[in-house]
């Protein structure tokens, strides 16, 4: 199984997310710069968090016209897995392979902290290995994660249970509180709080080691059919 | 031949914009009768004059300047 | 530009001939005190700058010290006090780019940030809008850059109204065999111009910083910063420097390619060529004295062997970077400038930077006697809530929330005391701290000075981590006022004390001068930054109680000395009497008690007392638990007890198994326990929920900016 971590300019959770992969869950991982074209012997792509393209514009608006991101949407398509944190999931907005927006802050300002989040759906490739409404730990950092939809979205997402995360305690203002979404097929996910931060007892938290989890047993198996 | 373009960006009304929010506050700190601000971008093209200019603009903005589920354009070609 | 005319005699006698007005301008930016050092460069001498583990001093980007495993931590920190006092976004924005700079100028990968900020009274409205933006603008460009800010001291006092500090720290990890210095090499070898174009910010900003600060400052002074710029240039210097045909790097800092170019090439002993008409200009029309002094950000020179050029400008090119050769290393140590076909400029390197005659200044001055006659009768719960709310003292989570300070995932703790790092591959990590009290030094420059090295170092030391190498930013008033130059000469010749006893070298720093302005002088501020090394992760203590049970042991000497406390500020606002004492045997004595305690895992607390004395201590260990302490003190001694900034104390929690590996220290006593009540309760003096301090002191802040 391998995993492609897709590193933009200005992509700086990537090595973060390396080590998660790599150094924790000991599988074969590769950074793919964004000038390539070509994703096809991986399984697992993951677009991490940062400020590709510095966030200007808007975040994710410019790295969505990058030269990979052909491959990832073909890849999306083709029913691989696909996780993008943070700045990945504002990409993931952008370039329609999420619905939605990521908008400013409510608070007008960047927040870093440790975030609780509730498991609204843990029948999915990612959420497997949690309790149905079970309160986890997974740290945020961002100043644009409110996530936004008009109604129609909303009502969709709520009835197709695309919906995987809330936040306790809404630091952004985020739409229904929410914090991180599945594509209707459920293979591409997209979440502002940071697992790759939550993979250690020494750093706190292990909770987003258990997402990484899922999703790799869950691709384990599949692969087995 | 060049022609300059202005496009207005602006959130659409039923987004909440925090950061307009807090610019009126403090002109209506300041004692100014403000009841309304917001914010928005201004970018500004040189672009080659062609036939489908207005096409190329829309195209432009579409795809690349604005993020239609959250904002309004409308732009003047400055002759 | 301001000349003596001395200066201007001596210009004449090296060249042989009157200056043109380019020549001028860069002797004006180089000979600046920001550049040479011309005032403070003998008194600088006078710190210890070297042991085992110092691999780099100062002189270069930044001070480096091996910490085993074939690793290296390389850091410094420096000032961005005149830019940020007139646009503060940018100038602290710009102040964390540049400082970033000089670590990956080494070839490090920069792991922490931390910064030390000072304004006035957050009552006056022009104080407030300079600290929200001063921590705007790190925010901005520290998290863009994916560097975790992780900690550092802010604080708030009247001395500097209208002369904000912002020093900005950084810390790098480093290969032994990565680590590349700015000495050009190589006559024939290429000059590489590397990162964002060329334009006019900055221009003066060097010779700006050597001037007290005028009411309407020239904005065109100030630089404006692109932190995307800098991430990219970061991953394409990191991946070029490991190229074995890149000889030499710096960045361009202050003075612009005037002082990259001449610096580089005097550390080498070599002369250098440079053609204007090659660098990448942001605005078409340049004059060549705009181009040799901008201050544009995110710039590199490169030395690069000759034949190599396109290889190095590959890898720029691939994180969408120019790189443009501008010049040549010669042999003749002559900086010389060609533009439009014509040498413009030519000037003996050693002339601009090494031998520059330094100013003597003599100090007559002596200050008057301090009386202190003031009775300090208090009721201390009242004293405590006023000092928690402190803007000061009270938490400074509004701030820390503002800064990415989890990215790299390397961060253990990044609480008030020190930072600490793990080194990812090994068992190690570095503690980080960044101090000073200015109002002990107002009172006392010399005590003050080795105070302020003291209490950088017992913060890394309660982390469990021996103090490294640490670096220094001397921020002063008017060096030309002999009162301002006897507070420098006086407290650098405390912290070399200070350093010597602690066996703690400086390995780097920046001297920040001229922080005046018409409502006066800053309090003297040298602050100190050090780096300690932890060997191993799984002895790293808290500073918070654990469980109800534990004994909380006082280790060190408390004395009567209120000149200079937080509970003098809240009782008189106002700094007097006399500065508190240091013993700096007992200090190293008492370092090593509770390096070697931490060691042996006898304790599990560790804190050191610092402003707000003993009771602000036990608070700060106890927000955030569910627990309770009753401690035994004498009611006829509270004040002492309690509100005393003695020096060289630190408080330790041990388990009722363990307290005999600390009783029998003779400068230990038993000061209370550890329950589960959720109340501080001293028997005849006070007994309150832990919850009304803490909210107190967690709304300080917030409370302050409404």
């Amino acid at each position: 199984m391998k995993v492609a971590i897709i590193v933009f300019p200005g992509s700086n959770c990537d090595t973060d997310m390396y080590h998660a992969f790599s150094d924790i869950l000991e599988l074969d991982v590769d950074y793919v710069f964004h000038k390539e074209t070509n994703l096809e012997s991986y399984d697992i792509i993951v677009l991490p968090g940062g400020f590709s393209y510095g966030d200007y514009l808007r975040p994710g608006a410019l790295a969505k016209h990058s030269p990979i991101m052909n491959a990832i949407k073909t890849s999306a398509e083709a029913g691989k897995i696909i996780l993008g944190i943070c700045n990945g999931f504002q990409i993931l907005t952008e370039c329609g392979l999420l619905p939605g927006a990521l908008l400013h802050n409510k608070t007008t300002k960047f927040i870093c902290k440790n975030q609780i989040l509730k498991v609204k759906n843990n029948k999915t490739i990612f959420t497997n290995m949690f309790f149905k409404d079970e309160l986890v730990n997974i740290p945020i950092a961002h100043a644009d994660g409110r996530y936004y939809c008009d109604a129609k979205t909303l009502q969709s997402l709520k009835q197709n249970n695309q919906i995987l995360f809330k936040y306790i305690s809404n630091p952004n203002g985020s739409i229904d509180d929410i914090a991180g979404i599945i594509n209707e097929k459920g293979n591409v996910l997209g979440m502002m709080p940071h697992p790759e931060r939550a993979v250690e007892l020494l750093l706190n938290s292990v909770d987003g080691l258990i997402l990484l989890e899922s999703m790799i047993k869950n691709e384990f198996f599949r692969r087995r059919l | 031949m060049e022609v300059d373009v202005r496009i207005f960006i602006m959130p659409k009304e039923e987004i909440l914009d925090p950061a307009a929010k807090a610019v009126s506050k403090t002109l209506q700190n300041l004692g100014y009768d403000i009841s309304q601000v917001n914010l928005g971008k201004c970018i500004d093209l040189k672009i080659k004059k062609d036939e489908d200019i207005r096409e190329r603009i829309e195209e432009i903005c579409q795809k690349v300047l604005v993020n239609e589920l959250t904002e309004d354009y409308y732009y003047s070609i400055l002759h | 530009m301001s000349f003596s005319e001395e200066d201007y005699k001596q210009i004449i006698e090296i060249l042989g001939r009157e200056p043109n007005l380019l020549e001028l301008e860069m002797f004006s930016a180089m000979w600046s005190e920001h550049c040479s050092y011309r005032r403070s460069k003998k008194d600088l001498q006078k710190f210890p700058t070297k042991a085992d583990h110092v691999i780099q001093g100062p002189g270069e980007g930044a001070g480096i010290v091996d910490i085993g495993n074939g690793l290296a931590i390389a850091f410094k920190i420096e000032s961005h006090n005149h830019p940020s006092a007139v646009d503060p976004f940018q100038g602290a924005a710009t102040g964390v780019g540049g400082i970033v700079r000089d670590i990956f100028s080494m070839g490090a990968r920069p792991i922490a940030l931390m910064n030390s900020l000072r304004f006035g009274d957050l009552k006056n409205k022009r104080t407030k809008f300079l600290f929200e933006n001063v921590v705007a603008g790190i925010s901005h460009y520290g998290n863009c850059i994916g560097v975790p800010t992780v900690g550092g001291e802010i604080y708030f006092d009247k001395s500097y109204e209208g002369n904000p500090l912002v020093n900005a720290m950084c810390v790098g990890l480093i290969d032994h065999k990565d680590i590349k210095t700015s000495a050009a090499k190589g006559p024939g070898n290429s000059v590489i111009y590397v990162g964002a174009r060329t334009g006019k910010d900055g221009i003066h900003g060097a010779v700006f910083a050597s001037d007290n600060l005028e009411e309407d400052a020239d904005k065109k002074a100030i630089q404006v910063g692109d932190p995307f710029l800098e991430k990219l240039l970061i991953e394409a210097t990191l991946e070029a420097a490991k190229h074995p045909s890149v000889l030499a790097i710096q960045d361009m800092g202050a003075a612009g390619i005037t002082c990259a170019a001449s610096e580089m090439a005097h550390k080498g002993e070599v002369g250098i060529e440079l053609i204007l008409d090659l660098v990448p200009l942001r605005n078409k029309n340049m004059n060549p004295y705009e181009i040799m002094l901008s201050e544009s950000q995110e710039r590199m020179l490169f030395i690069v062997q000759e034949g190599f050029e396109n290889e190095i400008k590959e890898i720029f090119n691939k994180w969408d970077l120019e790189a443009e050769k501008i010049g040549e290393i010669t042999s003749k140590k002559d900086i010389s400038i060609l533009y439009e076909g014509e040498n413009i400029a030519n000037i003996p390197v050693d002339a601009l930077c090494g031998e520059i005659q330094l100013i003597e200044t003599k100090s007559n001055y002596t200050p008057p006697i301090k009386t202190q006659n003031k009775k300090y009768k208090i009721d201390p719960l009242k004293a405590l809530k006023r000092i928690l709310a402190l803007p000061s003292i009270a938490s400074k989570k509004w701030v820390k929330q503002q800064y990415d300070h989890h990215v790299q995932t390397n961060t253990i703790h990044c609480n008030n005391d020190a930072s600490v790092i793990r080194i990812r591959g090994t068992e190690k990590a570095i503690a980080i701290s960044t101090d000073c009290n200015s109002s002990y030094l107002l009172l006392d420059p010399e005590r003050g000075g080795k105070i302020a090295v003291a209490e950088s170092i017992r913060n890394v030391v309660a982390s469990g981590a021996r103090p490294l190498a640490l670096t220094n930013c001397l921020n002063f008033g008017n060096p030309e006022k002999e009162e301002i130059f006897y507070q420098f000469r006086k407290a650098t010749d405390g912290i070399a004390e200070a350093c010597r006893a602690l066996e703690t070298p400086v390995i780097g720093g920046n001297v920040s001068f001229y922080n005046e302005s018409s409502a006066g002088a800053i309090n003297p501020t040298p602050v100190i930054g050090t780096v300690g090394l932890i060997n191993n992760i799984k002895k790293i203590p808290t500073n918070k109680f654990t469980y109800p049970g534990e004994l909380i042991y006082l280790v060190g000497v408390t004395r009567e000395e209120f000149g200079g406390s937080a509970l003098q500020q809240v009782m008189f606002e106002d700094t007097f009497g006399e500065c508190p004492r240091i013993d700096l045997k007992l200090e190293k004595l008492i370092m090593e008690y509770i390096l070697d305690r931490i060691d042996i895992e006898v304790i599990s607390t560790v804190k050191d007392v610092s402003d707000g004395g003993v009771i602000v201590a036990i608070c700060e260990m106890l927000f955030g638990t569910n627990l309770g302490v009753e401690l035994f003190f004498d009611p006829d001694e509270i004040t002492e007890e309690l509100f005393s900034e003695s020096q060289s104390r630190y408080i330790v929690s041990v388990s009722p198994e363990e307290e005999y590996n600390v009783c029998d220290f003779p400068y230990s006593r038993r000061i209370g326990k550890v329950n589960d009540t959720k109340k501080i309760n001293i028997k005849k003096v006070l007994d309150i929920d832990v919850k009304t301090l803490y909210n107190i002191w967690y709304k300080g802040l917030e409370r302050a900016l409404i």
